[in-house]
C-alpha cells in the first residue's frame, strides 16, 4: 500500500469522524433550543439522542479505522457506509420525535417502526461491514 | 435503482426524503390529524326548571353588570345560586400568581357533568373550553384531562365508558367521580376499570393531591418524573364532601401571573379544607368560564392570552 494510500484513507476517515462529530453537536443543539420552549419538561430521548451520532456514527467509524483499517479501501465500503449511516440516522430521528412527543406528554405506536427500521438498516450495515473485514485478502474481490 | 441509490448523494438524498415524510407523518398523526372513535349519546335534558334560554337570560344580565334574581337563579358576577346548584367564585393572589377558587355545592351528583369536544370521542378532536361551555349551557366550566392526546388512560364520561386501557406512565393516578358525588382516587395499573363500582365520570391526568384531607404532594413533585418543578397554569378539583367541590385554576407564564407549584396547589385545597383533590391538564389549557365568560387569562407563554382548544371540560350545569 503505498503513501497515498494511506494518506487517502485516513482523510477519508476524517471526513467521516468530523461529519458524525457536527451531527452530534447539532443533536446537543436542538436539545437546547427545544428545550427553551418546552417549559421545563426534559425527555431523556431527546437529552441523549446526540449519542446515537456520536457513539454509532464516530464512534463506530473510528472503531472500524482502528482494526480494521482496510475496509476504508473496499469498493464495498460506501455501500457499508451508506446503509450504517442511515441506520444512525433513523435511530436519532426516532429519539428526537419520541423526545418531542414525550415533551408534550403524548406517544406515537410509529415510533418503534423508527427502531426497527434503524436497527435492520444497521444490521444490513454490519453484514457488508463483516463481509469486508474477514475477506482482507479479497477486498477488492468482495 | 440499486446502481442510483449506491451514489453516496442519490442515498443521502434519498434517506432525507424519506425522514422528513415519516416524521412529518407522526408528527401530523400524534398532534393533527382527528380521528372519531365514537359519538356521545346526545342528552336532552335539561332539568330542575332551568332551561337554556332561562341561562342565556342570566348570561344577558351578566354582560349588562346587573344583578339577576329570578325565580329560579339569582346571578351576580362571581356567583349563581338556585336550588340545586350554589357557586361562588373568588380571586386570590398566591406566589405571585392569580388564582380563581370556585365553591361550588349541588343537589345532585348528576349536576356535575363533563362533555367531549364536538361530541365525540377521539384523538385530536378539540374545541376550546369555552366553546364546550357554550354548547352545554355549563355554569360553571374548566377543562379536563386532556384525554384525547394521550391513547391510554381510563376514560368514564357521564356514565359511558369511552376508554378502559390503563395507563402504564410514571404518574397513573386517576379521579373516579361516583355517583353520589364522592371523589376517590385510584391507581390504574393496580386497579382495573371494571373494579370501580358506580363510576359517573374517571378523569385521567394527575397526579393526586390531597387524600384524607392531607397534601399528598411532595415538594419538587411533578406532573412527570419528566417535569422539573416549576411555576405553571394549573387546573384542578377537589372534594370538602361529597356534591360539595372547590375547583381551582391559577394563571401562570406572564409577567402578571408565574404560576404555582403543584405543592403550592395541594396546599390551597388543604387550606379550603378538602379532603380528596386532584390535578387535571394545566398549562396553556387551563380554563376557567362561568356563565360564558372566561374568567382567567389562559397562555401557553407570553402576553398572548387566548384559550387552548382541549379534548373536554368538566363543568356544572344542567344540559348534557
Amino acid at each position: 500500500m503505498s503513501t497515498s494510500d494511506i494518506r487517502a484513507e485516513r482523510g477519508l476517515f476524517l471526513g467521516i469522524l468530523r461529519r458524525w462529530l457536527i451531527a452530534a453537536a447539532v443533536c446537543v443543539g436542538v436539545d437546547r433550543i427545544y428545550a427553551i420552549f418546552s417549559h421545563n419538561v426534559a425527555s431523556a430521548a431527546m437529552d441523549n439522542m446526540f449519542l446515537y451520532p456520536l457513539a454509532l456514527g464516530a464512534g463506530v467509524f473510528a472503531l472500524a479505522y482502528g482494526l480494521f483499517p482496510w475496509v476504508y479501501r473496499s469498493p464495498h465500503f460506501q455501500d457499508y457506509r451508506n446503509l450504517h449511516s442511515a441506520g444512525v440516522a433513523v435511530l436519532t430521528t426516532g429519539s428526537m420525535l419520541r423526545g418531542i412527543l414525550e415533551i408534550a406528554g403524548t406517544g406515537s405506536n410509529y415510533l418503534t417502526w423508527f427502531t426497527a427500521a434503524g436497527l435492520v438498516l444497521l444490521a444490513a450495515g454490519l453484514a457488508v461491514f463483516l463481509a469486508m473485514a474477514f475477506s482482507r485478502s479479497g477486498c477488492e474481490q468482495l | 435503482m440499486i446502481k442510483f441509490l449506491r451514489n453516496p448523494r442519490h442515498w443521502a438524498v434519498f434517506m432525507s426524503l424519506c425522514l422528513v415524510c415519516s416524521s412529518a407523518f407522526v408528527l401530523l398523526d400524534a398532534f393533527v390529524i382527528p380521528k372519531a372513535q365514537q359519538q356521545v349519546a346526545v342528552q336532552s335534558t335539561a332539568a330542575a326548571g332551568v332551561s337554556a334560554q332561562s341561562t342565556k337570560t342570566q348570561t344577558a344580565a351578566l354582560e349588562s353588570g346587573e344583578t339577576t334574581a329570578s325565580s329560579q337563579a339569582a346571578v351576580t358576577e362571581n356567583s349563581y345560586k338556585d336550588d340545586k346548584i350554589s357557586i361562588s367564585i373568588s380571586t386570590q393572589r398566591v406566589d405571585d400568581s392569580d388564582v380563581y377558587i370556585a365553591d361550588v355545592q349541588l343537589a345532585d351528583a348528576s349536576l356535575l357533568k363533563t362533555a367531549l369536544a364536538q361530541n365525540i370521542f377521539g384523538r385530536n378532536i378539540k374545541a376550546t373550553t369555552s366553546e364546550m361551555a357554550q354548547q352545554h349551557d355549563a355554569i360553571l366550566a374548566i377543562n379536563g384531562d386532556y384525554y384525547g392526546f394521550r391513547d391510554s388512560g381510563y376514560v368514564v364520561r357521564n356514565g359511558t365508558v369511552y376508554r378502559s386501557t390503563a395507563r402504564s406512565s410514571d404518574s397513573d393516578d386517576a379521579l373516579v367521580i361516583d355517583t353520589s358525588g364522592n371523589f376517590t382516587v385510584i391507581d390504574e395499573s393496580t386497579t382495573s376499570l371494571d373494579s370501580i363500582q358506580n363510576a359517573w365520570q374517571v378523569l385521567s391526568f394527575g397526579p393526586a393531591l390531597v387524600e384524607n384531607g392531607q397534601s399528598v404532594v411532595s415538594q419538587g413533585e411533578e406532573v412527570s418524573t419528566r417535569s422539573r418543578t416549576t411555576l405553571n397554569p394549573r387546573t384542578a378539583i377537589g372534594m370538602i364532601s361529597p356534591l360539595h367541590y372547590i375547583v381551582i385554576v391559577v394563571d401562570g407564564r406572564t409577567s402578571q401571573s408565574a404560576g404555582i407549584t403543584l405543592d403550592s396547589l395541594a396546599d390551597l385545597f388543604v387550606q379550603q379544607g378538602c379532603s380528596v383533590a386532584y390535578n387535571l391538564d394545566g398549562g396553556g389549557s387551563s380554563a376557567m368560564v362561568f356563565n360564558g365568560q372566561l374568567v382567567n387569562n389562559p397562555t401557553s407563554g407570553g402576553s398572548n392570552i387566548h384559550e387552548r382548544e382541549v379534548s373536554d371540560i368538566v363543568y356544572f350545569g344542567y344540559q348534557g
